[in-house]
């Protein structure tokens, strides 16, 4: 009897695939002022078993598949200008990573979190999605989180950089709701569209979040900016080079006033 | 008195020179990309930058490329 009982606890394992993708739909209010305007976007969490697990943008992803597959055919192109979720989060044996926007002016930064997440497991239960789900509480990155997870399917992994419930996450959001994840998908992976695959991560540089938070004091627009002056940008003429100033002034002022609502109070905007 | 030598070596370094040229000349009309740089002194791999992104990168000179979408610019990437 012992040995079927414990055959049965396995079994969801067993059977559990070794590549999964998981699809959250993320939804965010970026400017506090206009809390009724809610952002939308589908984000993905693909875990390979006891290796490692990604998380960005769906439109990230895509995005990303396709200026390779374009520029393979010496095609040039840009990103999708709607998306959103631009960085990536990694989660491996040797902690949390997070990798900036690339396809931007700067660089690609991968920046190691060393933060560990201290979850309250209270008692409160519900179901979500089919699944039975228990409540957990936490602190980080400035707010207050609520999660749900479920035993049922057992990785310790969630959406963004949350990680560490006896379960998979299926839901998270903060204590004012302008950032919230809610599952949508556990699929097989099959799908050829990858997570840092593209050629800017290969030249990512590894940076520890102490120097992050003193670089991310400047957004990615102003160390643009600084760019028209270091030779970095090539312009036609002076005219062109005054009118590229003008609209980024423009465009970093009107940044400043709207995204007012980061996902981390402790650091910038990552989505931007 | 210049020896026969000298002069093959000269037609030569001429013969070179004038390819390099011809060469760097036609890169100009080979690069007009719909989405990107058109022609082709500084070497590195240079993209397209707006305040949305940048578009993927194409190594050459700073000289010879210009982007050709508003609102971008060439910028080292």
């Amino acid at each position: 009897m012992n040995k079927i009982f414990f055959i049965w606890l396995l079994l969801p394992n067993l059977f559990l695939p070794q590549n999964v993708r998981i699809i959250y739909e993320y939804k965010f209010v970026t400017d506090t002022l206009k809390k009724d305007a809610i952002s939308e976007e589908l984000v993905v969490l693909d875990i390979e078993k006891d290796k490692k697990s990604l998380f960005t943008g769906l439109k990230h992803i895509i995005s990303d598949s396709t200026m390779t597959a374009r520029s393979e055919k010496g095609i040039m192109s840009f990103p999708d200008s709607s998306m959103k979720i631009k960085y990536v989060v990694e989660k491996d044996k040797d902690g949390i990573f997070f990798y900036t926007a690339n396809h931007m002016p700067n660089p690609v930064l991968k920046v190691k979190d060393e933060r560990r997440i201290n979850w309250r497991i209270l008692p409160d239960k519900q179901k979500i999605g089919g699944y039975s789900a228990q409540k957990a509480t936490t602190n980080f990155g400035g707010r207050e989180w609520v999660a749900w997870f479920t035993p049922e399917i057992p990785f310790q992994d969630g959406p963004y950089k949350f990680y560490g419930l006896p379960g998979l996450i299926l839901k998270v959001s903060d204590k004012t709701n302008s950032h919230s994840f809610e599952i949508v998908s556990v699929e097989k992976k099959k799908s050829n569209y990858d997570i840092l695959n593209d050629i800017t991560y290969k030249e990512a540089r590894e940076i520890s979040f102490n120097e992050y938070e003193k670089i991310s004091k400047e957004s990615d627009l102003e160390r643009f900016r600084k760019k028209a002056f270091t030779g970095d940008i090539i312009f036609k003429s002076n005219e062109e080079k005054q009118n590229f100033l003008k609209d980024l002034d423009a465009k970093i002022k009107e940044s400043k006033i709207h995204d007012n609502n980061p996902i981390e109070f402790s650091t910038i905007n990552l989505n931007k | 008195m210049v020896s026969k030598k000298s002069v093959y070596i000269y037609q030569t370094i001429f013969k070179i020179f004038i390819m390099k040229n011809l060469k760097k000349l036609s890169r100009e009309n080979l690069k007009g990309v719909n989405g990107g740089l058109i022609k082709l002194v500084e070497p590195g791999r240079w993209c397209c930058c707006g305040s949305n992104g940048c578009s993927t990168g194409v190594y050459g000179d700073s000289n010879d490329l210009t982007c050709v979408d508003s609102g971008t610019s060439l910028t080292k990437c």
